[in-house]
């Protein structure tokens, strides 16, 4: 009898498959076992996930290591990928400054227009001239408002750094709106002309946020208000914010131009990175089969290509100059844009468009990695069939399948389409963007620090926190639990994971989460599927293909599959997650087709 | 009907009045209602007939259940301890034994916090 072992190497995880083949050729699936990639995909470092995983995988069949007859690895597809994004206009201000926030607890409501005046020198205040006063925290609240009591002439509002607006508030004789948790109150300069607004309960601020009320507030002219229109827009929907008139009104506006994609193909074409997404797709299409796509130099779609043939020449070893882009994926999303002026790190948000690129790349040298685990193992290691081909082989061992079969691998960088017909001819194709592009617009829109947060939102459902004892899914539902749920979670959005809950820790509400992540894996998977599927149907016709299969990582997904199962729906497709010899799920398609294409050769 | 106001309750046993201050700014900042009993100057008040030894997580327990909020804070010196009605016997919200001011103003928010429903503000190390 001959134990034969499937090895997958992903860019995340390892799959092995393990099969017997008795003397009458008989094949018999033993066991899988899936571990995280040690190292970059097809390099030596991968021996050591190697390894453990065909421990796993041996054991849970009451195996050896010495038991093993051959070892078959992938041949795994040469191509990286990597993302990146870039604002399709960037607006520069300069000396200007505002602060737009949501404290919880402002008070008062209404607008003040006034020179800021520090508690420090409110002794200096000329009659007749109004003010506005700021206090640091190191005075408190008794003494602010003890102050302002005692001399309360021209004050009109009040900007604190504690958290104490309702506590003056409460304390005044005469109510004047206050703006409080301004954390970088020393950067308010003395002396200037500044409004501050304050918005009624359950509004936001009205004059503020539109250029003709900061006008009327500051007596800005025309000329003035053009340029002050990004400062309005950039505080729309707060709760509070503050608008400071600059000495020289020096407001100096700087547009980076979009710039060209130029596009080397089939047949040449170039496309403006401003007509969106939309028409990026359309000329890729239109330019065939694509040897290389370059960006106009000095404009932000020119900057964008060069960041990713940088860092895909450091992952790949060449030239940045040879590195050809075979492949984008482009998708419409908002950025959030510093703006140089806003005191408090204020963004707002401007239209971007996030591109996926992938790169042909040298054979990766799965042949070193075959030598390096037979003189570890002692056994027979060759590196057989191509990634795809064995993709679909195992996406077959899903019931209720037949030919012509499609097979949807949606990984981490690329999304690989490959389609078998009836007379066993298999047709693929390789397209960028797939779960990284996800992630980098949910960290985008979001707003988020880092991309780990984001891959979390990606992979798990969301709730809401409401009492210690219940929260409400994201779907409406509501779930009580039996053990008190810990205080920090109190009235926090939280990831339902599997190792417990995970708080959001910033403010977005759960709707908002929701919207953006189904959104992003649309814009994605959507796109490159249907991409995919024409790709490599018979005569480019959808029709042609009766079942798309879905594996890879991103098949697990808990939304994704149901996604394209209501797109392809349209075009009479059976479609849906693959589930591997009937045990595995979309996992070990691969290792599972190396095992088989043995009785073949 | 309802004839109180809806009122955070704070039960103290000879409590540090400065600390005390700090905890009703921390409710007052947030807008919402609380009412002190100083059961040591109250003879008749609701927890000393039953309770001998006036721990701040017995008070504080005690004025959870006893708000209609469902929400307490137990004040005994300087110890301080903020309560949720329905909690099990061993858990509490937080718990301070020699709480700074910031401390206190931070677990008045947060007892405005949970009435609010909003999310809690973490105790400052």
């Amino acid at each position: 009898m001959k134990i034969i072992a499937g090895v997958d190497i992903g860019n995340s995880t390892t799959e092995v498959c393990i099969g017997s083949i008795d003397y009458f050729g008989e094949l018999k699936f033993l066991s899988g076992a899936s571990v995280p990639t040690t190292g970059t995909k097809g390099t030596i470092a991968n021996i050591h996930s190697i390894k453990s995983a065909l421990k796993q995988a041996l054991s849970k069949a009451g195996l050896e290591e010495k038991d093993l007859t051959l070892v078959r690895l992938n041949e795994a597809a040469p191509v990286i990928g990597d993302t990146a994004m870039e604002t399709l206009t960037e607006t520069i201000i300069t000396d200007s400054s505002m602060i737009g926030h949501n404290p919880s607890t402002p008070a008062g409501a209404g607008q003040a227009v006034g020179r800021l005046i520090s508690m420090e020198c409110m002794k200096q205040r000329e009659t007749g001239e109004h003010y506005i006063l700021t206090a640091s925290r190191s005075h408190t609240y008794e003494e602010i408002a003890a102050a302002i009591n005692a001399a309360p002439d021209g004050i009109q509002g009040v900007i604190l750094q504690a958290d104490e607006a309702v506590l003056v508030w409460n304390r005044l004789d005469h109510k004047i709106p206050i703006i409080d948790e301004v954390a970088q109150i020393e950067k308010l300069p003395d002396g200037e002309l500044a409004a501050i607004e304050v918005a009624l309960a359950g509004q936001s601020i009205r004059m503020l946020s539109n250029p003709y009320g900061i006008a009327t507030l500051l007596k800005l002219n025309a000329d003035q208000t053009r340029m002050v229109t990004p400062i309005a827009k950039s505080l729309i929907g707060k709760r509070s914010a503050v608008v400071i008139r600059t000495p020289n009104g020096n407001i100096r506006e700087n547009v980076l131009p979009a710039g060209e994609i130029y596009l080397h193909g089939e047949k040449d074409t170039s496309i403006n990175l401003d007509e969106g997404a939309g028409k990026i797709m359309a000329a890729v299409c239109d330019a065939g089969k694509i040897r290389d796509i370059r960006g106009q130099a000095d404009t932000n779609v020119g900057n964008m290509f060069e960041r990713i043939r940088r860092s895909m020449s450091e992952l790949d070893g060449q030239q940045a100059e040879d590195i050809h882009i075979t492949d984008i994926l482009a998708v419409d999303t908002l950025a959030p844009v510093k703006i140089s002026g806003a005191l408090a790190g204020e963004t707002c948000l401007e239209k971007a468009v996030g591109v996926a690129a992938m790169v042909r790349t040298q054979q990766l040298p799965m042949q070193k990695i075959a030598q390096r685990l037979h003189s570890e193992l002692g056994t027979e290691v060759v590196v057989a069939g191509v990634e795809a081909v064995m993709a679909s082989f195992g996406a077959m061992t899903t019931p209720g399948t037949q030919l012509p079969i499609a097979v949807l691998d949606m990984g981490g960088g690329s999304t690989d389409a490959a389609v078998i017909t009836e007379s066993g001819k298999v047709i693929m194709t390789h397209q960028a963007g797939a779960g990284e592009l996800v992630s980098m617009l949910i960290q985008i829109e979001l707003g988020l620090e880092d991309r780990h947060m984001a891959e979390q939102i990606k992979k798990y459902p969301l709730a809401k926190v409401e009492s210690l004892f219940h929260m409400r899914m994201e779907d409406g539902r509501m779930n009580f639990v039996e053990e008190s749920i810990e205080p920090k979670f109190y009235g926090r959005v939280v990831l339902l994971t599997e190792k417990g809950m995970v708080r959001m820790e910033k403010d977005i509400p759960m709707e908002k989460i929701v919207q953006v992540r189904r959104e992003a894996k649309k814009k994605v998977f959507v796109t490159n599927a249907l991409r995919a599927m024409k790709a490599v149907a018979p005569d480019h016709d959808m029709k042609k293909i009766a079942n798309v299969v879905l594996v890879g990582g991103s098949a697990e997904d808990f939304e994704i599959p149901e996604i394209l199962m209501e797109e392809f729906a349209g075009y009479r497709i059976v479609c849906g997650r693959g589930n591997i010899r009937s045990t595995e799920g979309p996992r070990n398609a691969v290792a599972t087709g190396l095992v088989l294409s043995y009785l073949g050769e | 009907m309802v004839t109180r106001r809806p009122s955070i309750f704070i039960y103290t046993y000879h409590a540090d009045e400065k600390l005390l201050a700090e905890v009703g700014a921390g409710m007052e900042e947030e807008g919402v209602f609380f009412e002190i009993f100083r059961m040591e100057e109250d003879k008749n008040n609701p927890v000393s007939g039953k309770c001998p030894e006036l721990c701040a997580e017995t008070l504080a327990r005690r004025a959870a259940e006893d708000s209609m909020m469902g929400t307490g804070i137990g004040m005994d010196g300087s110890e301080i301890v903020l309560q949720m009605k329905g909690l099990p016997g061993d858990r509490y919200v937080e718990l301070h034994k020699n709480p700074t001011k910031q401390n206190c103003r931070i677990t008045g928010a947060n007892a405005a916090r949970i009435m609010k429903k909003m999310p809690l503000r973490d105790s400052i190390k």
